[in-house]
């Protein structure tokens, strides 16, 4: 629910018309309309290259298209993940607290929440640092910090997870989907399956410049992870269960080892695998 | 919408305008811009006030020009180092976009201001001291005046300065050279306008050189006289900054 609406009503708020956008020569996005729902999840994958950020660009307003016309319903509060977050010459606190006063959060508020997702993202020993002398991935969150100190009415992510450790991305993910909660509007371009599967309804390719549903994969596919953890005399014979089980199909990984299972079988043989001794390391969508 | 709402509203926005003045300015005392401006002053300062007795209208006339060509610098530099990604950021975060535009220019008044107040603050200083460095009084009034000029011409430059940056013209070179030239051209326009090639152009020029005419071989300020110019270099700031800012709305972010 946002504002006492719930989700169920779900009124579109941003609307492509035609819309087609060249940089020189090249055409990136080619007649291309659509209706996007306020409240809803969208995705858009695809090749680097392929036009995601711009269609993103394009949905915010902050790129004209070459032709056609985006409107927005109501003037709409966008908050912003770029792949790449530039450096300031501020602290990451002084910069997080400009961005939260621009939102018009008081100051008890602000200090308040900085001091709470900076503990959420494992980055408050950085937050006197200079931003110019923090590593990719700490200067990344502070970019994801800045778009949730308040509760936008749209939130564009362009590759949110970029040079994010695991905990970051798990952080991130929850957060994401507290806003959805609310009602925000969520557009993110990126190349990760689990996080399209985590946080969105739908997603979209981009190819030729068209908009493209993306098709469900025939077959649901499961990439297990896997260590041993038996007895050494008993491993090769548990190795050779492992590839019968994985139709020959056994890689090494780390540690351990990799297999690729459909859905319908993971239950059935994942039981097995662990009843004989293999432990579970890691399970992901292909 | 009822009037408590607006006002509300009226007051969000005005809180948001000035937190991002706010941060700008802050980004621009890191970012160190302001030393080349202040050794500039300082130079003349020296150079100026070492002479005596001076005579102020002449010296704070000679300082206005000095002002603008550091403004034109410090507009164009503010410019250039605007980042795009910080500016999407910034542009997105506000429901009326005007509020990132006046927020922006709030900032660059800020900066004329302190300029001005800078160039001011010599004059006063020597008088307040008791150096006699000027030769006869220097009245309140004469510093006031003296502020306005300083103020109405680092306006100009900085909004010339801001129209002409990468921002805006997007190809680097052609915004460097053009940053030289038509400032130099608004110096030089009383020369220029007996041209017709360029007479048209000089007319766009911020009207500098008018300070020049009006007080060049004076002895004392009218106020009628000072007051007018400074009201045409601010309104020439303020339609330059807005037709900067109509660019750049139109334009995007690339």
């Amino acid at each position: 629910m946002r504002d006492g609406h719930p989700r169920e009503v779900l009124q579109a708020v941003i609307h492509l018309r035609q819309i087609s956008k060249n940089y020189g020569e090249k055409q990136v996005l080619r007649d291309i309309t659509h209706s996007f729902a306020a409240g809803s999840a969208t995705a858009f994958v695809g090749h680097n290259g392929c036009g995601k950020s711009t269609l993103l660009k394009v949905l915010a307003g902050l790129v004209t298209p070459t032709r056609g016309e985006v409107r927005h319903d109501r003037r709409l509060v966008i908050h912003y993940v770029p792949e790449r977050f530039p450096a300031t010459h501020l602290t990451a606190k002084q910069y997080l607290t400009h961005m939260g006063m621009i939102d018009g959060l008081p100051q008890d508020r602000l200090s308040e929440e900085i001091r709470k997702l900076a503990g959420e993202f494992h980055m408050e020993e950085h937050l006197r640092s200079k931003m110019t002398t923090l590593s990719k991935g700490t200067l990344q969150k502070v970019g994801v910090i800045q778009a949730l100190l308040v509760t936008p009415d749209v939130l564009l992510l362009d590759e949110p997870l970029s040079g994010q450790d695991a905990e970051a991305q798990r952080v991130f993910t929850e957060k994401v989907n507290e806003l959805r909660g609310r009602g925000v509007t969520l557009f993110m371009s990126c190349h990760e399956p689990e996080l399209v599967a985590a946080v969105t309804e739908k997603s979209y390719t981009i190819e030729g410049g068209q908009l493209l549903p993306c098709r469900e994969p025939a077959r649901e596919t499961y990439r297990i992870l896997l260590c041993w953890e038996g007895e050494s005399g008993a491993r090769q014979q548990a190795q050779a269960l492992l590839a019968e089980t994985a139709g020959g199909k056994i890689q090494p990984y780390g540690n351990g080892y990799q297999i690729i299972l459909p859905r319908e079988e993971c239950d059935r043989c994942l039981g097995m695998l662990l009843a004989q001794g293999w432990r579970l390391r890691g399970l992901h969508k292909v | 919408m009822g009037k408590q709402a607006f006002g509300k509203r009226k007051g969000r926005e005005m809180k948001s305008i000035l937190a991002m003045a706010k941060y700008r300015y802050h980004i621009w005392k890191q970012g160190h811009l302001y030393v080349m401006p202040l050794v500039m002053l300082a130079l003349y300062g020296g150079f100026c006030y070492s002479i005596r007795p001076a005579r102020l209208v002449t010296c704070v006339v000679m300082l206005c020009f000095v002002l603008f060509f550091t403004m034109v610098w410090m507009g164009h530099a503010i410019g250039d180092r605007e980042d795009p990604v910080q500016e999407q950021l910034l542009y997105l975060r506000v429901l009326r976009k005007s509020t990132y535009y006046i927020g922006r220019n709030l900032f660059l008044l800020a900066v004329q201001l302190i300029f001005a107040a800078l160039g001011t603050a010599m004059p006063l200083l020597l008088t307040v001291m008791g150096t006699g460095t000027f030769s006869g009084e220097t009245a309140p009034g004469e510093l006031a005046q003296s502020f306005f000029l300083l103020w109405g011409c680092a306006g100009a430059g900085i909004a010339l300065g801001s129209l002409l940056s990468p921002r805006v013209m997007r190809d680097r070179r052609l915004s460097l050279l053009l940053t030289i030239l038509l400032t130099a051209m608004s110096v030089l326009s009383p020369a220029l306008k007996k041209y017709a090639v360029v007479k048209w152009l000089v007319r766009l020029l911020p009207p500098i050189s008018a300070v020049g005419e009006v007080y060049g071989n004076s002895n004392s300020y009218v106020p009628k006289s000072t007051f007018f110019l400074w009201g045409i270099l601010l309104l020439y700031s303020a339609a330059c900054l807005a037709f900067r800012d109509i660019i750049s709305h139109k334009r995007g972010f690339l």
